[in-house]
Protein backbone atom coordinates (compact mmCIF):
# COMPACT_ATOMS: atom_id res chain seq x y z
CA UNK A 1 0.00 0.00 0.00
CA UNK A 2 3.04 2.17 0.27
CA UNK A 3 2.75 3.42 -3.31
CA UNK A 4 -0.91 4.37 -3.11
CA UNK A 5 -1.87 8.01 -2.73
CA UNK A 6 -3.47 8.67 0.64
CA UNK A 7 -6.93 9.33 -0.81
CA UNK A 8 -6.87 5.93 -2.53
CA UNK A 9 -7.02 4.21 0.85
CA UNK A 10 -10.49 5.69 1.37
CA UNK A 11 -11.88 5.39 -2.12
CA UNK A 12 -14.40 2.89 -3.41
CA UNK A 13 -13.34 1.35 -6.69
CA UNK A 14 -16.81 -0.14 -7.11
CA UNK A 15 -18.48 3.26 -7.74
CA UNK A 16 -17.18 3.57 -11.30
CA UNK A 17 -18.28 0.02 -12.05
CA UNK A 18 -21.79 0.85 -10.85
CA UNK A 19 -21.92 3.85 -13.18
CA UNK A 20 -20.69 1.68 -16.04
CA UNK A 21 -23.67 -0.59 -15.57
CA UNK A 22 -25.91 2.26 -16.65
CA UNK A 23 -24.29 1.92 -20.07
CA UNK A 24 -24.13 -1.87 -20.08
CA UNK A 25 -27.75 -2.22 -19.03
CA UNK A 26 -28.99 -1.15 -22.44
CA UNK A 27 -31.98 1.18 -22.69
CA UNK A 28 -33.05 0.35 -19.13
CA UNK A 29 -29.66 1.48 -17.88
CA UNK A 30 -29.64 4.66 -19.91
CA UNK A 31 -33.07 5.52 -18.54
CA UNK A 32 -31.61 5.36 -15.02
CA UNK A 33 -28.69 7.51 -16.18
CA UNK A 34 -31.03 10.29 -17.24
CA UNK A 35 -33.07 9.95 -14.07
CA UNK A 36 -29.95 10.46 -11.97
CA UNK A 37 -29.09 13.68 -13.78
CA UNK A 38 -32.69 14.77 -13.62
CA UNK A 39 -32.60 14.25 -9.84
CA UNK A 40 -29.32 16.09 -9.52
CA UNK A 41 -30.66 19.06 -11.50
CA UNK A 42 -33.85 19.12 -9.48
CA UNK A 43 -31.96 18.94 -6.20
CA UNK A 44 -29.67 21.73 -7.36
CA UNK A 45 -32.53 24.08 -8.22
CA UNK A 46 -34.57 23.17 -5.15
CA UNK A 47 -31.51 23.56 -2.94
CA UNK A 48 -31.69 19.96 -1.60
CA UNK A 49 -28.48 18.30 -0.43
CA UNK A 50 -26.86 15.61 -2.57
CA UNK A 51 -27.62 11.98 -1.73
CA UNK A 52 -24.80 10.57 0.23
CA UNK A 53 -26.53 8.63 2.96
CA UNK A 54 -25.00 5.36 4.04
CA UNK A 55 -27.07 2.24 3.74
CA UNK A 56 -28.14 2.08 7.40
CA UNK A 57 -29.62 5.58 7.21
CA UNK A 58 -31.57 4.80 4.05
CA UNK A 59 -32.91 1.63 5.63
CA UNK A 60 -33.80 3.61 8.73
CA UNK A 61 -35.61 6.29 6.73
CA UNK A 62 -37.47 3.78 4.62
CA UNK A 63 -38.55 1.90 7.75
CA UNK A 64 -37.00 -1.39 6.71
CA UNK A 65 -34.82 -1.60 9.83
CA UNK A 66 -36.46 -3.79 12.43
CA UNK A 67 -37.91 -2.17 15.50
CA UNK A 68 -35.50 -2.15 18.35
CA UNK A 69 -32.45 -2.08 16.10
CA UNK A 70 -29.86 0.01 17.79
CA UNK A 71 -27.80 2.36 15.68
CA UNK A 72 -24.66 3.31 17.48
CA UNK A 73 -23.56 6.94 17.33
CA UNK A 74 -24.87 9.77 15.23
CA UNK A 75 -26.28 8.22 12.08
CA UNK A 76 -25.19 10.39 9.21
CA UNK A 77 -22.78 13.16 9.98
CA UNK A 78 -19.69 11.02 10.41
CA UNK A 79 -20.46 8.20 8.01
CA UNK A 80 -21.52 10.54 5.22
CA UNK A 81 -17.97 11.54 4.62
CA UNK A 82 -15.73 8.52 5.09
CA UNK A 83 -12.72 10.41 3.79
CA UNK A 84 -12.58 12.30 7.09
CA UNK A 85 -12.20 9.13 9.14
CA UNK A 86 -8.76 8.63 10.59
CA UNK B 1 -16.18 -25.18 17.73
CA UNK B 2 -15.62 -21.64 16.56
CA UNK B 3 -11.95 -22.44 16.26
CA UNK B 4 -12.76 -25.12 13.70
CA UNK B 5 -14.33 -22.68 11.22
CA UNK B 6 -12.72 -22.94 7.83
CA UNK B 7 -9.94 -20.33 7.77
CA UNK B 8 -11.18 -19.11 4.36
CA UNK B 9 -14.71 -18.55 5.64
CA UNK B 10 -14.46 -15.22 7.40
CA UNK B 11 -15.36 -12.47 4.93
CA UNK B 12 -19.14 -12.86 4.88
CA UNK B 13 -20.75 -12.39 8.30
CA UNK B 14 -23.86 -14.21 7.00
CA UNK B 15 -22.35 -17.53 8.05
CA UNK B 16 -19.27 -19.68 8.30
CA UNK B 17 -18.19 -23.08 7.07
CA UNK B 18 -16.82 -25.68 9.45
CA UNK B 19 -16.07 -29.37 9.34
CA UNK B 20 -16.89 -32.05 11.86
CA UNK B 21 -16.05 -35.72 11.55
CA UNK B 22 -15.11 -35.30 7.89
CA UNK B 23 -18.44 -33.68 7.06
CA UNK B 24 -18.91 -30.10 5.83
CA UNK B 25 -21.35 -27.80 7.60
CA UNK B 26 -22.31 -24.16 7.36
CA UNK B 27 -23.52 -22.10 10.26
CA UNK B 28 -26.11 -19.51 9.16
CA UNK B 29 -26.20 -16.32 11.16
CA UNK B 30 -29.63 -15.21 12.40
CA UNK B 31 -29.64 -12.21 10.02
CA UNK B 32 -29.41 -14.50 6.99
CA UNK B 33 -31.85 -17.21 8.04
CA UNK B 34 -34.68 -15.49 6.14
CA UNK B 35 -32.66 -15.55 2.90
CA UNK B 36 -32.08 -19.29 3.40
CA UNK B 37 -35.76 -19.95 4.06
CA UNK B 38 -36.75 -17.89 1.00
CA UNK B 39 -34.25 -19.77 -1.15
CA UNK B 40 -35.78 -23.09 -0.11
CA UNK B 41 -39.43 -22.02 -0.22
CA UNK B 42 -39.12 -20.34 -3.64
CA UNK B 43 -38.09 -23.66 -5.16
CA UNK B 44 -34.94 -22.02 -6.53
CA UNK B 45 -32.55 -24.13 -4.46
CA UNK B 46 -34.29 -27.35 -5.46
CA UNK B 47 -34.16 -26.37 -9.13
CA UNK B 48 -30.47 -25.42 -9.01
CA UNK B 49 -29.56 -28.62 -7.15
CA UNK B 50 -31.48 -30.69 -9.64
CA UNK B 51 -29.55 -29.07 -12.49
CA UNK B 52 -26.28 -29.73 -10.61
CA UNK B 53 -25.45 -26.00 -10.47
CA UNK B 54 -25.08 -25.79 -6.69
CA UNK B 55 -23.56 -28.18 -4.22
CA UNK B 56 -26.05 -30.56 -2.59
CA UNK B 57 -27.22 -28.91 0.64
CA UNK B 58 -29.65 -29.78 3.40
CA UNK B 59 -30.61 -28.34 6.76
CA UNK B 60 -29.58 -30.52 9.69
CA UNK B 61 -29.89 -30.64 13.44
CA UNK B 62 -26.51 -31.01 15.06
CA UNK B 63 -26.16 -32.73 18.37
CA UNK B 64 -25.25 -29.83 20.73
CA UNK B 65 -22.79 -32.16 22.43
CA UNK B 66 -20.78 -32.22 19.20
CA UNK B 67 -20.18 -28.51 19.29
CA UNK B 68 -21.28 -26.63 22.40
CA UNK B 69 -19.97 -23.32 21.03
CA UNK B 70 -22.59 -23.02 18.29
CA UNK B 71 -25.58 -20.84 19.19
CA UNK B 72 -28.60 -23.05 19.78
CA UNK B 73 -30.81 -20.79 17.63
CA UNK B 74 -28.63 -20.90 14.55
CA UNK B 75 -29.48 -22.83 11.40
CA UNK B 76 -26.94 -25.43 10.32
CA UNK B 77 -26.61 -26.65 6.76
CA UNK B 78 -24.69 -29.67 5.57
CA UNK B 79 -23.02 -29.64 2.15
CA UNK B 80 -21.89 -32.45 -0.08
CA UNK B 81 -18.13 -32.73 0.35
CA UNK B 82 -16.08 -31.59 -2.63
CA UNK B 83 -13.54 -34.40 -3.20
CA UNK B 84 -10.57 -32.07 -3.75
CA UNK B 85 -10.57 -28.29 -3.28
CA UNK B 86 -9.09 -26.27 -6.12
CA UNK B 87 -8.55 -22.56 -6.68
CA UNK B 88 -8.96 -20.31 -9.76
CA UNK B 89 -5.19 -19.94 -10.12
CA UNK B 90 -5.01 -23.70 -10.64
CA UNK B 91 -7.70 -23.79 -13.32
CA UNK B 92 -7.19 -23.86 -17.06
CA UNK B 93 -8.80 -21.35 -19.41
CA UNK B 94 -11.75 -23.63 -20.12
CA UNK B 95 -12.28 -24.30 -16.42
CA UNK B 96 -12.37 -20.59 -15.63
CA UNK B 97 -14.72 -20.06 -18.57
CA UNK B 98 -17.02 -22.84 -17.30
CA UNK B 99 -16.98 -21.26 -13.84
CA UNK B 100 -17.76 -17.79 -15.28
CA UNK B 101 -20.64 -19.12 -17.37
CA UNK B 102 -22.03 -20.98 -14.35
CA UNK B 103 -21.96 -17.77 -12.35
CA UNK B 104 -23.79 -15.87 -15.11
CA UNK B 105 -26.31 -18.67 -15.55
CA UNK B 106 -27.02 -18.54 -11.81
CA UNK B 107 -27.44 -14.75 -11.99
CA UNK B 108 -29.90 -15.05 -14.85
CA UNK B 109 -31.90 -17.77 -13.09
CA UNK B 110 -31.84 -15.86 -9.80
CA UNK B 111 -33.12 -12.63 -11.32
CA UNK B 112 -36.10 -14.49 -12.73
CA UNK B 113 -36.97 -15.63 -9.21
CA UNK B 114 -36.29 -12.26 -7.56
CA UNK B 115 -32.94 -13.33 -6.13
CA UNK B 116 -29.41 -12.15 -6.80
CA UNK B 117 -25.88 -13.28 -5.97
CA UNK B 118 -24.47 -10.73 -3.59
CA UNK B 119 -20.87 -11.21 -4.69
CA UNK B 120 -18.95 -12.70 -7.62
CA UNK B 121 -15.99 -14.40 -6.04
CA UNK B 122 -14.49 -17.13 -8.20
CA UNK B 123 -13.71 -18.92 -4.94
CA UNK B 124 -17.46 -19.58 -4.59
CA UNK B 125 -17.11 -22.17 -7.33
CA UNK B 126 -15.51 -25.58 -7.09
CA UNK B 127 -15.09 -28.45 -9.52
CA UNK B 128 -16.38 -31.96 -8.92
CA UNK B 129 -14.64 -33.77 -11.74
CA UNK B 130 -15.18 -31.53 -14.75
CA UNK B 131 -18.46 -30.11 -13.41
CA UNK B 132 -18.39 -26.60 -11.95
CA UNK B 133 -20.59 -26.23 -8.86
CA UNK B 134 -21.47 -23.18 -6.80
CA UNK B 135 -20.75 -23.75 -3.12
CA UNK B 136 -21.58 -20.50 -1.32
CA UNK B 137 -25.27 -20.92 -0.56
CA UNK B 138 -25.37 -17.70 1.47
CA UNK B 139 -24.51 -15.66 -1.61
CA UNK B 140 -28.16 -15.98 -2.66
CA UNK B 141 -30.12 -13.05 -1.35
CA UNK B 142 -33.12 -10.90 -2.21
CA UNK B 143 -32.07 -7.92 -4.37
CA UNK B 144 -32.54 -4.51 -2.83
CA UNK B 145 -34.98 -2.47 -4.91
CA UNK B 146 -33.27 -0.20 -7.44
CA UNK B 147 -29.72 -1.41 -6.79
CA UNK B 148 -27.28 -2.28 -9.57
CA UNK B 149 -25.36 -5.58 -9.65
CA UNK B 150 -22.88 -5.06 -6.83
CA UNK B 151 -20.80 -8.06 -7.91
CA UNK B 152 -20.11 -6.76 -11.42
CA UNK B 153 -16.73 -5.24 -10.58
CA UNK B 154 -15.64 -8.43 -8.83
CA UNK B 155 -16.90 -10.55 -11.72
CA UNK B 156 -14.67 -8.62 -14.11
CA UNK B 157 -11.66 -8.88 -11.80
CA UNK B 158 -11.97 -12.59 -11.11
CA UNK B 159 -13.42 -13.99 -14.33
CA UNK B 160 -13.60 -11.66 -17.31
CA UNK B 161 -10.19 -9.98 -17.17
CA UNK B 162 -8.21 -13.20 -16.56
CA UNK B 163 -10.00 -14.80 -19.52
CA UNK B 164 -9.31 -11.75 -21.69
CA UNK B 165 -5.66 -11.75 -20.60
CA UNK B 166 -5.25 -15.23 -22.04
CA UNK B 167 -7.51 -14.79 -25.07
CA UNK B 168 -6.32 -11.35 -26.19
CA UNK B 169 -2.74 -11.12 -24.91
CA UNK B 170 -1.78 -14.83 -24.78
CA UNK B 171 -0.60 -14.35 -21.21
CA UNK B 172 -1.59 -17.13 -18.78
CA UNK B 173 -3.71 -15.71 -15.97
CA UNK B 174 -2.78 -18.27 -13.34
CA UNK B 175 0.27 -16.54 -11.89
CA UNK B 176 -1.53 -13.19 -11.67
CA UNK B 177 -4.51 -14.72 -9.87
CA UNK B 178 -2.17 -16.58 -7.54
CA UNK B 179 -0.56 -13.37 -6.35
CA UNK B 180 -3.67 -11.16 -6.46
CA UNK B 181 -6.37 -13.18 -4.75
CA UNK B 182 -8.96 -10.50 -5.50
CA UNK B 183 -8.30 -10.68 -9.23
CA UNK B 184 -7.07 -8.20 -11.84
CA UNK B 185 -7.82 -4.55 -11.18
CA UNK B 186 -9.61 -2.71 -14.04
CA UNK B 187 -7.21 0.27 -14.00
CA UNK B 188 -4.14 -1.97 -14.13
CA UNK B 189 -5.67 -4.19 -16.78
CA UNK B 190 -6.63 -1.24 -18.99
CA UNK B 191 -2.96 -0.22 -19.02
CA UNK B 192 -2.13 -3.49 -20.77
CA UNK B 193 -4.57 -2.81 -23.59
CA UNK B 194 -3.16 -1.17 -26.71
CA UNK B 195 -5.13 0.85 -29.27
CA UNK B 196 -5.76 -2.25 -31.37
CA UNK B 197 -7.15 -4.08 -28.36
CA UNK B 198 -9.88 -1.45 -27.97
CA UNK B 199 -11.56 -2.95 -31.03
CA UNK B 200 -11.66 -6.43 -29.54
CA UNK B 201 -15.03 -7.52 -28.12
CA UNK B 202 -15.69 -6.15 -24.64
CA UNK B 203 -12.46 -4.21 -24.18
CA UNK B 204 -13.78 -0.71 -24.79
CA UNK B 205 -16.61 -0.99 -22.26
CA UNK B 206 -15.63 -3.57 -19.67
CA UNK B 207 -11.93 -2.69 -19.52
CA UNK B 208 -11.14 0.80 -20.77
CA UNK B 209 -14.31 2.59 -19.70
CA UNK B 210 -14.42 0.77 -16.38
CA UNK B 211 -10.83 1.83 -15.71
CA UNK B 212 -11.66 5.45 -16.57
CA UNK B 213 -14.83 5.48 -14.47
CA UNK B 214 -13.12 3.77 -11.56
CA UNK B 215 -10.59 6.57 -11.44
CA UNK B 216 -13.22 9.25 -11.97
CA UNK B 217 -15.68 8.12 -9.31
CA UNK B 218 -13.35 6.59 -6.76
CA UNK B 219 -12.85 9.72 -4.71
CA UNK B 220 -16.34 11.24 -5.13
CA UNK B 221 -17.86 12.24 -1.85
CA UNK B 222 -21.41 11.43 -2.87
CA UNK B 223 -22.81 7.91 -2.71
CA UNK B 224 -23.15 6.68 -6.28
CA UNK B 225 -24.87 3.59 -4.97
CA UNK B 226 -27.56 5.66 -3.23
CA UNK B 227 -28.08 7.79 -6.33
CA UNK B 228 -28.54 4.76 -8.57
CA UNK B 229 -30.85 3.15 -6.06
CA UNK B 230 -32.89 6.30 -5.85
CA UNK B 231 -33.18 6.42 -9.66
CA UNK B 232 -34.42 2.78 -9.53
CA UNK B 233 -31.97 0.66 -11.50
CA UNK B 234 -33.99 -2.21 -12.94
CA UNK B 235 -33.45 -5.95 -12.98
CA UNK B 236 -33.86 -5.80 -16.75
CA UNK B 237 -30.71 -3.67 -16.96
CA UNK B 238 -28.80 -6.18 -14.80
CA UNK B 239 -30.09 -9.01 -16.95
CA UNK B 240 -29.00 -7.24 -20.14
CA UNK B 241 -25.48 -6.88 -18.76
CA UNK B 242 -25.38 -10.52 -17.64
CA UNK B 243 -26.51 -11.78 -21.04
CA UNK B 244 -23.97 -9.54 -22.79
CA UNK B 245 -21.18 -10.91 -20.60
CA UNK B 246 -22.28 -14.45 -21.28
CA UNK B 247 -22.17 -13.89 -25.06
CA UNK B 248 -18.77 -12.21 -24.77
CA UNK B 249 -17.24 -15.00 -22.67
CA UNK B 250 -18.55 -17.72 -24.97
CA UNK B 251 -16.85 -15.96 -27.90
CA UNK B 252 -13.43 -15.69 -26.26
CA UNK B 253 -11.01 -18.02 -27.94
CA UNK B 254 -7.59 -19.27 -27.01
CA UNK B 255 -5.24 -21.63 -28.73
CA UNK B 256 -1.75 -22.77 -27.85
CA UNK B 257 1.10 -20.92 -29.55
CA UNK B 258 2.59 -22.98 -32.38
CA UNK B 259 5.45 -25.25 -31.37
CA UNK B 260 4.06 -25.64 -27.85
CA UNK B 261 6.03 -28.42 -26.19
CA UNK B 262 3.62 -30.24 -23.93
CA UNK B 263 0.42 -30.25 -25.89
CA UNK B 264 2.17 -31.82 -28.83
CA UNK B 265 4.10 -34.18 -26.64
CA UNK B 266 1.71 -37.10 -26.62
CA UNK B 267 1.57 -36.92 -30.40
CA UNK B 268 5.30 -36.52 -30.91
CA UNK B 269 6.90 -38.50 -28.10
CA UNK B 270 9.95 -40.53 -28.93
CA UNK B 271 8.56 -43.88 -27.79
CA UNK B 272 8.39 -46.79 -30.06
CA UNK B 273 4.89 -48.28 -30.09
CA UNK B 274 6.12 -51.46 -28.41
CA UNK B 275 7.60 -49.48 -25.53
CA UNK B 276 4.39 -47.52 -25.13
CA UNK B 277 2.36 -50.72 -24.92
CA UNK B 278 4.76 -52.20 -22.34
CA UNK B 279 4.44 -49.02 -20.30
CA UNK B 280 0.65 -49.23 -20.37
CA UNK B 281 0.80 -52.88 -19.33
CA UNK B 282 3.17 -52.17 -16.43
CA UNK B 283 1.00 -49.36 -15.10
CA UNK B 284 -2.20 -51.33 -15.48
CA UNK B 285 -0.74 -54.27 -13.57
CA UNK B 286 0.70 -52.09 -10.80
CA UNK B 287 -2.33 -49.90 -10.21
CA UNK B 288 -4.96 -52.52 -10.99
CA UNK B 289 -4.35 -54.59 -7.87
CA UNK B 290 -6.70 -52.56 -5.68
CA UNK B 291 -8.82 -49.45 -5.57
CA UNK B 292 -7.23 -46.20 -4.41
CA UNK B 293 -8.96 -43.38 -2.57
CA UNK B 294 -7.03 -40.51 -4.14
CA UNK B 295 -4.59 -40.77 -7.04
CA UNK B 296 -2.38 -37.92 -8.25
CA UNK B 297 -1.10 -38.01 -11.80
CA UNK B 298 1.83 -35.57 -11.79
CA UNK B 299 2.91 -34.23 -15.16
CA UNK B 300 -0.18 -35.75 -16.72
CA UNK B 301 0.33 -34.20 -20.16
CA UNK B 302 -2.87 -34.67 -22.17
CA UNK B 303 -4.12 -37.48 -19.98
CA UNK B 304 -3.47 -40.83 -21.68
CA UNK B 305 -2.35 -42.49 -18.44
CA UNK B 306 -4.88 -40.50 -16.42
CA UNK B 307 -7.60 -42.26 -18.38
CA UNK B 308 -5.89 -45.59 -17.78
CA UNK B 309 -5.66 -45.05 -14.01
CA UNK B 310 -9.08 -43.44 -13.42
CA UNK B 311 -11.07 -46.70 -13.11
CA UNK B 312 -8.89 -47.72 -10.14
CA UNK B 313 -9.38 -44.48 -8.17
CA UNK B 314 -12.26 -42.97 -6.23
CA UNK B 315 -10.90 -39.61 -7.37
CA UNK B 316 -7.96 -38.69 -9.52
CA UNK B 317 -6.28 -35.28 -9.62
CA UNK B 318 -4.20 -34.81 -12.74
CA UNK B 319 -1.68 -31.95 -12.73
CA UNK B 320 0.50 -30.36 -15.34
CA UNK B 321 2.33 -27.05 -15.57
CA UNK B 322 0.93 -26.42 -19.02
CA UNK B 323 -2.63 -24.98 -19.03
CA UNK B 324 -3.21 -26.17 -22.59
CA UNK B 325 -2.43 -29.75 -21.60
CA UNK B 326 -5.06 -29.50 -18.88
CA UNK B 327 -7.57 -28.17 -21.39
CA UNK B 328 -6.86 -31.10 -23.71
CA UNK B 329 -7.10 -33.51 -20.77
CA UNK B 330 -10.47 -32.05 -19.79
CA UNK B 331 -11.87 -32.31 -23.28
CA UNK B 332 -10.81 -35.97 -23.32
CA UNK B 333 -12.36 -36.59 -19.91
CA UNK B 334 -15.60 -34.87 -20.92
CA UNK B 335 -15.75 -36.72 -24.21
CA UNK B 336 -15.27 -40.09 -22.52
CA UNK B 337 -17.56 -39.12 -19.63
CA UNK B 338 -15.01 -39.99 -16.94
CA UNK B 339 -16.62 -38.64 -13.77
CA UNK B 340 -13.79 -38.79 -11.24
CA UNK B 341 -10.96 -36.77 -12.82
CA UNK B 342 -10.03 -33.22 -11.84
CA UNK B 343 -7.37 -31.44 -13.89
CA UNK B 344 -5.20 -28.72 -12.33
CA UNK B 345 -2.53 -26.37 -13.67
CA UNK B 346 0.39 -26.87 -11.31
CA UNK B 347 4.09 -26.23 -11.62
CA UNK B 348 5.43 -28.89 -9.30
CA UNK B 349 8.67 -27.00 -8.80
CA UNK B 350 6.53 -24.25 -7.27
CA UNK B 351 3.29 -25.87 -6.06
CA UNK B 352 0.49 -23.74 -4.61
CA UNK B 353 1.49 -22.50 -1.14
CA UNK B 354 -0.55 -21.59 1.94
CA UNK B 355 -1.40 -17.93 1.49
CA UNK B 356 -4.00 -15.19 1.82
CA UNK B 357 -5.05 -13.81 5.19
CA UNK B 358 -2.87 -15.23 7.98
CA UNK B 359 -1.34 -17.45 5.32
CA UNK B 360 -4.14 -19.96 5.75
CA UNK B 361 -6.99 -18.54 3.69
CA UNK B 362 -6.00 -20.58 0.64
CA UNK B 363 -4.40 -23.91 1.40
CA UNK B 364 -1.27 -25.33 -0.10
CA UNK B 365 -1.52 -28.23 -2.51
CA UNK B 366 0.00 -30.68 -0.06
CA UNK B 367 -2.41 -29.84 2.75
CA UNK B 368 -5.52 -30.48 0.66
CA UNK B 369 -5.30 -34.23 0.53
CA UNK B 370 -2.89 -37.13 0.80
CA UNK B 371 -2.77 -39.31 -2.29
CA UNK B 372 -2.45 -43.04 -1.67
CA UNK B 373 -1.05 -43.49 -5.17
CA UNK B 374 1.09 -41.11 -7.23
CA UNK B 375 1.74 -41.53 -10.93
CA UNK B 376 4.90 -39.72 -11.92
CA UNK B 377 5.65 -40.55 -15.52
CA UNK B 378 8.37 -38.88 -17.59
CA UNK B 379 8.66 -36.08 -15.04
CA UNK B 380 11.84 -36.64 -13.01
CA UNK B 381 14.14 -35.38 -15.78
CA UNK B 382 12.17 -32.14 -16.00
CA UNK B 383 12.32 -31.63 -12.25
CA UNK B 384 16.04 -32.42 -12.11
CA UNK B 385 17.33 -30.81 -15.30
CA UNK B 386 14.81 -28.09 -16.19
CA UNK B 387 13.97 -27.03 -12.63
CA UNK B 388 17.25 -27.94 -10.92
CA UNK B 389 15.49 -29.86 -8.16
CA UNK B 390 17.83 -32.53 -6.76
CA UNK B 391 16.60 -36.07 -7.40
CA UNK B 392 16.71 -37.00 -3.72
CA UNK B 393 14.75 -33.90 -2.74
CA UNK B 394 12.04 -34.63 -5.28
CA UNK B 395 11.69 -38.23 -4.09
CA UNK B 396 11.53 -37.01 -0.50
CA UNK B 397 8.70 -34.69 -1.47
CA UNK B 398 6.85 -37.61 -3.08
CA UNK B 399 7.38 -39.85 -0.06
CA UNK B 400 5.91 -37.39 2.45
CA UNK B 401 2.37 -38.42 1.48
CA UNK B 402 2.91 -42.01 2.56
CA UNK B 403 1.38 -43.40 -0.63
CA UNK B 404 2.46 -45.75 -3.37
CA UNK B 405 4.38 -44.53 -6.36
CA UNK B 406 4.67 -45.45 -10.02
CA UNK B 407 7.60 -43.51 -11.37
CA UNK B 408 9.50 -43.40 -14.64
CA UNK B 409 13.21 -42.63 -14.87
CA UNK B 410 14.39 -41.35 -18.23
CA UNK B 411 18.12 -41.94 -18.62
CA UNK B 412 20.71 -39.56 -20.05
CA UNK B 413 20.83 -41.63 -23.23
CA UNK B 414 17.19 -40.82 -24.02
CA UNK B 415 16.59 -38.32 -26.84
CA UNK B 416 14.34 -36.13 -24.66
CA UNK B 417 16.97 -35.78 -21.91
CA UNK B 418 19.65 -35.05 -24.48
CA UNK B 419 17.45 -32.32 -25.88
CA UNK B 420 17.08 -30.81 -22.39
CA UNK B 421 20.86 -30.84 -21.98
CA UNK B 422 21.62 -29.41 -25.42
CA UNK B 423 22.24 -25.85 -24.28
CA UNK B 424 22.89 -26.38 -20.59
CA UNK B 425 26.06 -26.93 -18.70
CA UNK B 426 25.83 -30.47 -17.39
CA UNK B 427 26.10 -30.05 -13.63
CA UNK B 428 23.57 -32.78 -12.90
CA UNK B 429 25.87 -35.28 -11.31
CA UNK B 430 22.99 -36.79 -9.35
CA UNK B 431 21.04 -37.53 -12.49
CA UNK B 432 22.01 -41.17 -12.93
CA UNK B 433 19.90 -44.26 -12.64
CA UNK B 434 22.08 -45.72 -9.88
CA UNK B 435 21.66 -42.62 -7.70
CA UNK B 436 17.95 -42.44 -8.49
CA UNK B 437 17.50 -46.09 -7.50
CA UNK B 438 19.43 -45.74 -4.28
CA UNK B 439 17.33 -42.72 -3.24
CA UNK B 440 14.15 -44.54 -4.20
CA UNK B 441 15.17 -47.60 -2.17
CA UNK B 442 15.98 -45.41 0.79
CA UNK B 443 12.48 -43.90 0.85
CA UNK B 444 10.31 -46.62 -0.67
CA UNK B 445 10.26 -50.37 -1.17
CA UNK B 446 10.61 -51.16 -4.86
CA UNK B 447 8.05 -53.83 -5.70
CA UNK B 448 8.64 -54.24 -9.42
CA UNK B 449 10.61 -52.47 -12.11
CA UNK B 450 10.93 -52.69 -15.86
CA UNK B 451 13.28 -51.46 -18.54
CA UNK B 452 11.26 -50.37 -21.54
CA UNK B 453 12.30 -51.51 -25.03
CA UNK B 454 14.86 -49.04 -26.29
CA UNK B 455 16.79 -49.27 -23.02
CA UNK B 456 16.56 -45.61 -21.98
CA UNK B 457 13.45 -45.56 -19.83
CA UNK B 458 12.79 -47.42 -16.57
CA UNK B 459 9.55 -47.89 -14.68
CA UNK B 460 9.26 -48.55 -10.95
CA UNK B 461 6.32 -49.45 -8.76
CA UNK B 462 7.21 -48.62 -5.16
CA UNK B 463 5.32 -48.78 -1.89
CA UNK B 464 6.02 -46.67 1.21
CA UNK B 465 8.32 -47.87 3.95
CA UNK B 466 6.70 -47.93 7.35
CA UNK B 467 8.76 -45.08 8.75
CA UNK B 468 9.20 -43.10 5.53
CA UNK B 469 6.41 -40.61 6.27
CA UNK B 470 7.92 -39.56 9.58
CA UNK B 471 11.42 -39.30 8.16
CA UNK B 472 10.26 -37.33 5.14
CA UNK B 473 8.35 -34.93 7.42
CA UNK B 474 11.51 -34.23 9.42
CA UNK B 475 13.47 -33.64 6.24
CA UNK B 476 10.89 -31.27 4.84
CA UNK B 477 11.22 -29.07 7.91
CA UNK B 478 14.94 -28.69 7.44
CA UNK B 479 14.80 -28.79 3.68
CA UNK B 480 17.36 -26.07 3.03
CA UNK B 481 20.07 -27.73 5.04
CA UNK B 482 19.31 -31.29 4.01
CA UNK B 483 20.36 -31.03 0.38
CA UNK B 484 23.14 -33.56 0.44
CA UNK B 485 23.38 -33.90 -3.29
CA UNK B 486 26.89 -33.86 -4.66
CA UNK B 487 26.63 -30.90 -6.99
Amino acid sequence: MGNLPVFALYTDPGAGSMMLQLVLGGLSGLYVYFRIFHQRARNFFLGKPEQHLPEADVAFQSGSLQQGTKIVGEPSSQAANPAQKP
Amino acid sequence: MISSFDPASFRDPAGHVFSLQDRIFRYVHATSVQDWRDLCNSGLLGYLQEKGFVVATREVQLDPALDPDLPSTSVILEHEKVPFISYPYEWSFEMLRDAALLHLELMETCLGKDFILKDSSAYNIQFIGTRAVFIDILSFTRPKPGEPWLGYNQFCKMFLFPLMLQAYKEVPFQSWLRSELEGIDPVLFSKLMGTRDLFRPGVLMHVWLQGVLQNKFAAKKRSIRAEIRSAQFSKVAISNNVRGLSRLIRRLDTRPPSGRTWVNYSDQHSYRTEAFEKKEQFIREAIGRKRYRLVWDLGCNTGHFTELAAPFADYLVAMDADPFSIDRLLSLVKEKKIPNVLGLVMNLANPSPDHGWRACERQSLVSRGRPDMILCLALVHHMAITENVPVRSFLQWLSQFGGELIIEFVSRQDAMVQQLLLNKEDTYEDYHQSHFESCLQELFSIRTHLMLPGGTRFLYWATPKENSVARAGQRTQSEASSFEIPR
